[in-house]
This record gives C-alpha cells, structure tokens and sequence, in this order.
C-alpha cells in the first residue's frame, strides 16, 4: 500500500522499531467499512428525497400534499437530521474504521463492541426518522432528534469515542495530526450533543437556549464534522499523492486556531437579538479568525499538491478532495462577510443561509466522503471500479450541480434580502423567488443523477467483486 | 373460507389506517352569538329557514345570485377556501378560525358584511372587485398574504365563495334579529323585507364606486407641502398625530374600538405598511370614504370645496409611507402592546 511510508513514520515515532508491523486484515474490519458505507449511502438517498420534497413544495407542486406524516416540515427535518447523522456519521464511522487502526498500528478496542455501535447506530437514526416523521422532533434547530433518543445517541457518541480512543491514547511520542483531529472531534461530539440536546430542553430557556442552541447548530458543523473531515484529509491527501504533507507545522497551527476560535462561533446565528452584545461581537471576531485559521490549512494543502497538478485530472478522489477544499475556502469567505452585522441584515433568514449550508456540508463534507469512497470501495471489494467514466460523471454532475444550487440560493437570498429591505409584502419575496426555486430543483436533479450513477457503477463493481461471489461459483469459474 | 377471512383481515386494517388518518372532523358552519342567545324553542327553527335561502355546508348557495355562479364554482371556490383561508377565516366565515387568536389584527369576519378597503363610500357594501384585489394583493402590514400565484379561476371561485358566506351570515343575523322581535320566524318577513333589504344593499353598492373629484395630478414637492399643511389642519394629525405616527396619547390609550369589537388605533402611516393599497387611487378612496367598521371618517364632503385638497393630502401620505424607504429612519415611539397585556392573554401565549 502506498501509505507504507506515513504508517511507518508513526510506527517508528509510536512504538518499538524492532515490532513488525501487523497486518492489515487484523487491523481493519473492512467488513463493518464496507456496511457503514452502504447505511450512509441508504441515508444519503432518504435525505436527498427530503430535499426533493422540499424544492416541489416551495414551486407547490409538492406529489404529497395533504399528507400529514409526510408533510415538507416533518421532511424537511429528516433532510437535515439524516444527513447528519445518517449520512455523515455513518460515513465517517466506516472511515474511522479503516484509518485509526491503520495510524495507529492498533485495532480498536473491541470488534464485537464495534459490531454493536454500528448496530445501536443505526437505530439511532432509525429511531430518528420515525420519530421526527411521527412528529416528536425536540425544539432545537439540528438537534430535533426526539428526546427519548438523545440519552441513547450520547451513549453511542461515548461508546465510539471508547473504541477509538483506545488505540490512540496507546501512541507514543509526536500524533499525526490526523489524530489530533480525532481525538478532538470524540470529546467534542460528545460534549456538544449533550449541551445542544439536554441544555436547552431541561436547563435554561429564553435567550439563554437560544444562545445554547446557536453554539449547537455550529459546534455540530465545527466541532464533530469538520475535525473529522480535516483529519481525514491530512490522512488520505499524502497517500494519493504519495508525498507528506507540505507543513507539519501549519498543520497543528489549524488544529488549534480551530480549537481556539470555533466553539465560540455559534451566536453569531443570532445577531440583532437579546442576546449581550459582546457575545454578539465576539461571535463575530472568532468567525472571522476562522476564516484566516481555514487560510493557512487551505494553504498547506494547496502547497502539498503544488508540482503534482496533474493528479488533480487524473486521480479521481484527489480531484473530490481539491474541490471540496476550493468549496471550503468560499464557504468560509462566504461566512467571515455574511457573518458581519451589516450583511446580516440583508441576508438573515434568506435563501443565501440555506446556500451557505448546502455549500458547506454537500460541496465540502460530502464531497470529501465520497471522494473517500470512490478510492476505498475498490479496495474493500477487491476489484477495480466498473466504470471508470461512471466515476467521472459522478464526480462532474455532483460539483457542477452543487456550484448551481449555492450560486442560485445565494443569488436567491440576496433577492430576497432586498425585497424585504424594500419594505414590499412578504409575499412579493416569494413570488420573485420562483424563477430561483425552479433553477434549485434542476441542481438538485443533477445532484442526484450524479449519486445514481455511483449507486449504479457501484452495484455492478459489487457484482464483478470476489468477496461476494458465493465460493462454489468461484471453483465452477477457474474449473471450466 | 380464506378469501373472506383475507378480506375482512384486511378491512379490518383498512379501518385501522382510516382511522389514523381522519383525525379532523367533518367541517360545518356554526351559528352566530344571536342565534345562540335566542330561546331554545328558536333556534332549530331559524337554523332550517337559514339553511333553506342560503345552504348548508354540503351544498353552499349563493343568495343573491344572479345565475352567473354555477353550482360547480361554488364548490370550487369551498374547496380553495377550505384549504386556505379557513385557517383564519373559520369554516363559517366568522374570523374564528384555528389560529386566529394568535393575530393581530383579528381576521375579518364576514357575516357583518361590513368590509374594510373598498371602492365604495363609507357604510357601502363593496364590490366583487373589491374582494378580488384584497385576495390577490392581500392586506399589507397584517396576516392577511397575497394569493397572487392562485390560478386566476380560483381566485374568482372563492370571491363568490366569501361572498356566500357573507350573505349567509347578514341573513342569519337578519333573521335573528326578527326572530327575537316577533317570537317567532316568520318567513313571509323574511321573503318580503330581510332578503330584498340586503338585494337593495348589495345593489346600491354596485353602482356607487368612490371617482375622485378631480384628475390624478403629477405629484410635486408643492404638492407634499400644501398635503403637509391640510394634515395638520384638518383634522388628520388629530389621530394620526403630527408626524403621520399615530403617536397621541388618545391613539396610544387603546380606547378605540372595530365595530367587531376589537382594540383599534389610528394608523403610523410610517410603518410603509398601507393595508388598504399602496397606489394612489386606494389612499384617495381612504381618505375620501373613510375605513368601513373604524373610526377612521371619510373626509370627501369635507373637501366638496377644494377638491385638489384631496390629492395633496394623498401626495403628502405616500410620503410619509415611503419615507422609511426613503432612508429617514424615525425615532422609536412610546407604543405599546396594540392588545393590552392581561392575565388572559398571558395564559394564551403560554
């Protein structure tokens, strides 16, 4: 494996020289990889439904009207909860799964304990889809899970964190970033679902939830997805392009400049509210800060791929892994000016937010997931992709669409912002929305033609795989 | 043996999803206040006669119809309105719907066949027109939307809809009102005075459209200025107070009151907001005729003599409206809560 080089680093920094490094197949479930791709995958298209729903509701011409179960609030819920923690985190998992181990020369503290996460797990988001569907969701904005499973996510969240501490806080010496990110993202996850979930249900109320609840809706992007994503990021970019990363230095200074100013960023959801100015401002200073600590790792990236472009058109997850980091970079710039109280008069509650979050968690995230999928599955099922071309339109349908969808709601909000600012009836800023909501269904039915073509290229590589092929067929094969 | 256990099995699960689903029941238009507070021996009688002129809910009648509304469009327009007006409006019309508690200001409630932005005069019935516009642009700076986007068949529809629910409503209170005169529902009453009273009415209303006294001029500064000077001499600023704010302490004190009842006040004409149109002609008819069920009078016999007047004056609150757009930021006021806060509406909002 071209990673040989990074994982020796760590074994020399992390343990004995003398100990042989283990094998991969005693390292890696690749099964439970493998099964946490498929869940994600299953939840990615059950959230982009939802969208769907959404985009026919706003030009009303919604298929399911006068359903109450599944009415666009209800769906509208199980789009964003689904993709959080069905598809990212599931997503995540499967990468957790097949990188620590391989960091850390270690396997994770138990397989049957990571059998039954990825159980509970999908219970979890099982319990979280009938529950919103029912119409049980919590009051809190990305924390609507009903709160009879929140107690169960949080042992879930403590039982992951666990598992993969384990080998990590068994490493000697200097931790690869990737690790630090990790590590961070366990802790953190945890304490974030914990405050956004059971503070402002059962503690405080008023402002005060209000403030909690701002913290949670971005300590959930800033603290469990992005520390995950970047950590894989620094793992899987130096083994594609099969060099180092081009700073370690920078690198550490993004995982702190990320410590120090994320948690703080949430209330900037709330500007021009009750809430004390100077929470207010320093939201506002921290997400800017932000912005220049995203610079420098934007900057460490583009330095590690500098002298290898041509990667970036051959090497598909390379070019998923660029382009959501170019995503990165303009949803961050979007934020450090959106997030002044000037352009936040304009453009609160508008489409541009809704934009900004499609940008950041389908143009970055999931992006950067599926680029990682696109170069694991082939190693799980032992086979190269079925078509090479299929990887391709994938790739091409999902960036064009999502650049499509972010330019047209950002374009969208600003309208909208005007039209308020104008003083003119709300109904006149939905009405001048139409032709906006239109070009939305359009990228999204690129979006999704894009994941149908990996759902089809993916089932035919499944197909062509050996580990799936019942052995008897495998003996009538080499013996005729 | 197994089909029929397979059938009734299933049946029996039908019944089941059924009854998940029906969690609303049957709508039907409820009496009004008056009928209610008649003797007990009354009031089936005056439901039966009520529902002989003007329909039940299963099969609406437009009573004063001139044949031009098919049965079918009524039933259109019962569908739209159910969908989306009932919401607020409630299923009889009476501005009781589910949510209209929570509104300020209240939803109208037709069966007074009292409505607010017309372009009749003051105390007229108004105009099919009339209701179109307010369907489709909505009422600016209330709850009320624009239902612009409604196919334009629609619309129409539940126009005629509104207005069955609205004949309904002042005949219920005709005969209610008879009713407990006599002691009695006597129909030959309701045949031969009630149902040509409101035919009489409706009519009038029809062909009395407010035309302003003099054409529309271009609108000056001269204009704003002379506006500005009629505003304060004669009698606006009384209510509306000096800066259009409706900052007076009489406006502030919420003594007014709607015909229906509800806390009212004169308008900041600040807000940006004009509910009953933002074009000139509408602020011409307001002021002209007045607001149908408010306080607000109609000045257009006051300026029988200076007919120019008018137009200053509507040259003036445009504005005053489109100041804030404008740039000019006001000072806050003093307002204070347009429905005072009581121990009842604290418990309602809990």
């Amino acid at each position: 494996m071209s990673d040989a080089a990074l994982v020796a680093d760590q074994a020399n920094a992390g343990t004995d020289e003398t100990t042989p490094i283990p094998p991969h197949a005693e390292l890696v479930d690749e099964r439970l990889v493998l099964w946490y791709f498929v869940a994600s995958l299953a939840c990615l298209f059950v959230s982009l439904s939802g969208g769907f729903l959404m985009a026919f509701q706003l030009i009303r011409q919604n298929p399911l009207d006068g359903i109450e179960l599944l009415s666009p609030g209800r769906w509208r819920m199980l789009h964003t909860n689904v993709i959080a923690y069905g598809f990212l985190a599931n997503a995540f998992l499967g990468m957790l799964h097949w990188v620590v181990p391989r960091l850390t020369l270690r396997p994770v503290l138990d397989k049957r304990l990571s059998l039954f996460i990825f159980a509970a797990w999908q219970v979890v988001v099982l319990g979280t889809c009938i529950g919103l569907v029912l119409g049980h969701a919590q009051g809190v904005e990305w924390g609507e899970t009903p709160v009879w499973i929140d107690p169960l996510a949080l042992i879930g969240l403590f039982l992951v964190a666990v598992n993969f501490m384990t080998p990590i806080m068994k490493q000697k010496g200097p931790m690869y970033v990737s690790l630090w990110y990790f590590t961070a993202a366990f802790i953190w996850t945890f304490l974030t679902y914990a405050m956004g979930n059971f503070v402002p249900q059962y503690f405080v109320s008023g402002t005060s939830a209000g403030a909690v609840g701002g913290l949670f809706i971005h300590d959930l992007v800033g603290l469990f997805v992005t520390p995950l994503g970047w950590g894989m990021m620094y793992y899987f970019v130096p083994i594609l392009l099969q060099k180092p990363i081009w700073s370690h230095g920078l690198s550490l200074v993004g995982f702190w400049g990320l410590a120090f100013f994320y948690p703080l960023q949430g209330i900037h959801h709330f500007l021009y509210t009750p809430i004390p100015m100077f929470l207010q401002y320093g939201a506002v200073i921290s997400t800017i800060a932000v912005e220049l600590v995203v610079t420098t790792v934007v900057i460490n990236f583009f330095g590690t791929l500098w002298g290898d472009g041509k990667q970036f058109w051959e090497n598909i997850p390379i070019r998923w892994f660029y382009t959501g980091m170019v995503y990165y970079f303009m949803t961050c710039f979007q934020c450090a000016l959106q997030v002044t109280m000037t352009f936040q008069q304009l453009i609160h509650f508008t489409d541009w937010v809704v934009g900004h979050a499609h940008l950041v968690m389908f143009g970055v995230f999931s992006m950067w997931l599926l680029g990682v999928m696109t170069y694991l599955f082939p190693r799980l099922l032992k086979t190269d992709w079925y078509s090479r071309s299929l990887c391709e339109w994938h790739y091409w349908l999902s960036a064009v669409g999502l650049l499509v969808m972010a330019g047209d709601l950002t374009l969208a909000g600003l309208f909208q912002g005007w039209s308020w600012m104008g003083l003119v009836t709300w109904d006149h800023s939905y009405e001048i929305s139409q032709p906006f909501w239109i070009t939305r269904l359009f990228a999204g039915l690129t979006i999704l033609s894009g994941q149908l073509c990996f759902l089809w290229n993916l089932y035919k590589t499944w197909q062509m795989s050996p580990g799936t092929t019942p052995a008897t067929q495998v003996e009538l094969a080499t013996a005729t | 043996m197994p089909s029929t256990l397979k059938f009734s099995l299933s049946f029996m699960l039908l019944c089941c999803f059924v009854g998940c689903q029906s969690r609303t029941e049957q709508p039907d238009f409820v009496s009004s206040e008056e009928v209610e507070n008649l003797p007990p021996e009354l009031k089936p009688e005056v439901r039966k006669v009520l529902r002989e002129y003007a329909g039940s809910f299963e099969q609406p009648v437009l009573l004063m119809n001139d044949g031009a509304v098919s049965k079918a469009q009524l039933k259109l327009g019962q569908a739209v309105y159910q969908k989306r007006c009932v919401q607020c409006h409630g299923v009889s019309g009476d501005g009781n719907g589910p949510v209209a508690s929570s509104m300020y200001p209240r939803p109208r409630d037709y069966r007074k066949g009292v409505y607010k932005f017309t372009s009749t005069p003051y105390g007229s019935k108004p105009v099919r027109s009339d209701l179109i516009r307010t369907v489709t642009n909505g009422v600016r700076g209330t709850s009320m939307p624009s239902f612009k986007m409604l196919p334009p068949e629609e619309i129409e529809a539940v126009v005629d809809y509104v207005l069955a629910l609205t004949h309904r409503g002042e005949l219920e209170l005709q005969i209610a009102v008879l009713a407990d005169f006599e002691e009695e529902v006597d129909l030959e009453l309701v045949e031969e005075e009630s149902i040509p009273l409101l035919k009489r009415l409706w009519e009038r209303a029809a062909g009395s459209q407010v035309v302003p006294m003099s054409p529309q001029p271009v609108f000056t500064q001269e204009h704003i200025d002379r506006g500005r000077e009629a505003f304060l001499t004669k009698g606006c600023s009384k209510c509306h107070g000096e800066d259009g704010r409706g900052q007076t302490p009489d406006n502030l004190a919420g003594n007014l009151k709607d015909i229906w009842g509800n806390v009212t006040r004169a308008a900041d004409l600040t807000g940006g907001m004009l509910r009953g149109g933002q074009r000139p002609i509408d602020v011409y008819r307001r002021i002209f005729s007045g607001i149908n069920g408010t306080p607000m009078p109609g000045f257009g016999n006051a300026f029988k003599q200076e007919p120019e007047t008018m137009w200053d004056l509507t040259a003036y609150v445009l504005h005053v409206t489109n100041s804030r757009r404008m740039g000019v930021s006001h000072l806050p006021g003093q307002g204070s809560p347009y429905i005072p806060v009581t121990e009842e509406t604290d418990d309602a909002t809990d």
